[in-house]
């Protein structure tokens, strides 16, 4: 009798699968965003096996042909076919936004922990996080996107400066973020126990701080996946991104930008919806994210187990 | 604390920013392998020319002369001069920026019109058809990318449909401008009273507006949403509600607490379409200084781009400051 009323009393908690489990069952629209980015994702990976025509190779008897049985989604103005380019882009622009993604929290975030958790302190790393702070205003106060096209006019038009310019775009806001944690975080229990155990300082930054403080970092990675493709395509569509023939979003849309005019709407139409739904996955697994991570709402979650 | 104090005190902290603005600006051409000189004249200058600016920027100086040289300059209003154009970037930049804050002040003005409502609406009935509304909609218009949008409208409302102006600048072909006193056409033709450029005017404004406005719409509604959603659930709103005090009132109260989120959202938004509206704006033809950039960039024209990012950069301080004096008007904890 006695242990029934403590199980009552106190519910099993959820692991980290169920609830994830959960949250797909109880909100069928985040599922629909894992959908779409796992989709995407193996089209990605098996592109050159799934798509029906090279990508890169112009057919000069058929440009501008209208979708048909043979070309799904029409062809473009030299010819390539619609379809293969949409598939084969998302490589390029997956691959852009992980890793200009990651580069940007590998290095804003550690920044930031080091600034926030010597905020205001004396000697060389209160400067340093002072420091690191002034420069974060500045760059913030920059054009964010003509910032990114002057550094890849700058650096040279290529994949990798993209990646670049966006890490270097988007660092300033895991720097601000992981800085808000590491202020809150450092006046914790913990981390006066961790000192006194004789834990150097930045040992307590990163073992002890960097543990607590990175599940915002990992939201805000999800929503600025989704950024860094509409970031990516916007850059190539003005050209200063990847260039023409590498199948890459917003490029495809520069070219049919001119074939829109005349009404010929499906060499911009198709990638745009391409990028609309890749950024719309991203969002949706951040909100889940967001939901899984936020104590009061996961409870809900578990409650409507039954 | 009187306006004028807290003014001077922001004031302060605009200086260092600009100090900071200007070597960032500044490093962004030395970044650049090559000699900026050359760079900045183009493929087709001379030795001599190259020669006169190098000795102009103080090339052949220490860095740091180099560095005071440019703000020195920059400070005068010289900001270098375009290859492309054969104009002074400063110039230039008059001429263009205007046409490019007309766009987006615009645009952002219709957002917060349309969203703080909606938002509002949303707030005060969870879980009903506008709140699911705001959220569909948050996620949708924040995945398109703005650029394929105007695209779209083009296709339907220019094409098709025959509704829209074309998609190739500010005025109507045969359309002279209004005679300039700010630049904005739509003011300037109002101002002097010029009815025909002031209705080319806002045809060509319609549609790269309503696709800026579509995109911007998205994140003021979510953010007036969710902090109106903690106003209203606050313990304020529950005290004004034992109170007995009309739910209109309620709503007003919890909206003045809301707003100072929303404002800065909007001066975030303001600051980011400068160089965001860059996408839109080749999309119309608009020339307006984003374009400008654009161009510079993909001609190595880097006078113009290091022109372009100092002033988008000073007008966005400009902006952050506006908003601190709003925060200032509304919030009257500052004030104390």
């Amino acid at each position: 009798m006695a242990t029934a009323v403590v199980e009552v009393a106190r519910p099993r908690r959820a692991g980290k699968l169920e609830l994830f489990l959960l949250v797909l069952r109880q909100r069928k629209l985040f599922a629909f965003g894992y959908l779409l980015i796992t989709a995407i994702v193996v089209l990605a990976l098996f592109a050159p096996l799934i798509v029906p025509y090279d990508p890169e190779t112009a057919d000069p008897a058929i440009t501008l042909a209208a979708p048909s049985g043979s070309h799904w989604l029409g062809t473009d103005i030299s010819g390539m076919d619609i379809l293969s380019r949409v598939i084969s882009s998302a490589r390029i622009d997956l691959l852009i936004a992980v890793l200009g993604t990651l580069f940007s929290v590998l290095v804003g975030g550690p920044l930031g922990l080091i600034a926030g958790y010597f905020s205001g302190t004396r000697g060389l790393w209160g400067w340093v996080s002072e420091g690191m702070m002034r420069v974060a205003d500045v760059l913030q106060a920059f054009p964010v996107f003509v910032l990114a096209i002057a550094l890849v006019a700058a650096l040279g038009q290529s994949a990798r400066n993209v990646i670049i310019a966006i890490a270097f775009v988007n660092a300033p806001i895991y720097l601000r973020l992981l800085r808000t944690q590491a202020l809150s975080l450092r006046e914790r229990r913990f981390v006066d126990a961790a000192r006194v155990a004789g834990n150097g300082e930045l040992r307590i930054v990163f073992r002890h701080i960097l543990p607590n403080a990175v599940a915002p970092a990992i939201i805000q990675a999800s929503v600025n996946m989704g950024w860094a493709v509409l970031l990516t395509a916007g850059l190539s569509f003005v050209g200063a991104g990847v260039r023409v023939p590498t199948p890459e979003w917003g490029s495809m849309i520069a070219v049919g930008a001119q074939n829109m005019i005349t009404g010929q709407w499906w060499p911009a139409l198709f990638p745009g919806i391409a990028i609309a739904v890749t950024v719309l996955g991203f969002a949706l697994i951040g909100d889940s994210l967001e939901l899984m991570l936020d104590p009061v709402r996961r409870r809900q979650i578990v409650r409507e187990r039954g | 604390m009187k306006l004028s104090a807290y003014l001077g005190r922001r004031l302060v902290f605009v200086v260092p920013q600009l100090v900071g603005i200007t070597f960032i600006t500044f490093l962004l051409v030395q970044l650049i392998p090559g000699d900026p000189a050359r760079l900045m004249l183009g493929p087709l200058a001379s030795e001599q020319t190259i020669h006169l600016l190098r000795d102009h920027m103080g090339l052949n100086r220490s860095f740091p002369e180099q560095y005071g040289l440019y703000v020195w300059h920059a400070l005068q209003g010289d900001l270098g001069r375009s290859w492309q154009s054969g104009n002074p970037v400063a110039t230039d930049l008059r001429q263009r920026l205007p046409a490019t804050l007309e766009l987006i002040t615009y645009a952002l003005v219709l957002s917060v019109l349309i969203a703080i409502p909606l938002g509002v609406r949303a707030a005060r009935k969870p879980g009903k058809v506008s709140d699911r509304f705001a959220f569909g909609y948050g996620l949708v218009a924040g995945a398109l990318p703005e650029f394929w949008l105007g695209l779209i409208l083009i296709l339907i409302l220019y094409v098709k449909l025959g509704w829209a102006a074309a998609p190739d600048g500010r005025l109507d072909v045969g359309v002279d401008p209004p005679t300039r006193i700010t630049g904005a056409y739509t003011i300037d033709a109002l101002l002097t009273g010029n009815w025909a450029a002031l209705s080319s005017a806002y045809e060509h404004l319609a549609l790269p507006v309503a696709t800026l406005t579509i995109t911007t719409v998205g994140p003021i509604l979510k953010m007036t949403r969710s902090t109106m959603q903690q106003m209203l659930s606050s313990d304020f709103t529950r005290y004004a509600r034992l109170c007995g005090l009309p739910e209109g009132l309620i709503g007003r109260y919890a909206l003045r607490n809301a707003l100072p989120p929303v404002v800065t959202l909007v001066a975030v938004l303001y600051s980011f379409l400068i160089g965001g509206a860059v996408l839109v704006e080749v999309v119309f033809g608009w020339g307006g200084a984003g374009q400008y950039a654009v161009q510079g960039v993909l001609n190595a024209d880097f006078a113009v781009v290091q022109g372009f990012v100092l002033v988008a950069a000073v007008v966005s301080l400009i902006v952050y400051l506006i908003v601190d004096l709003i925060y200032f008007a509304i919030d009257p904890r500052l004030t104390r």
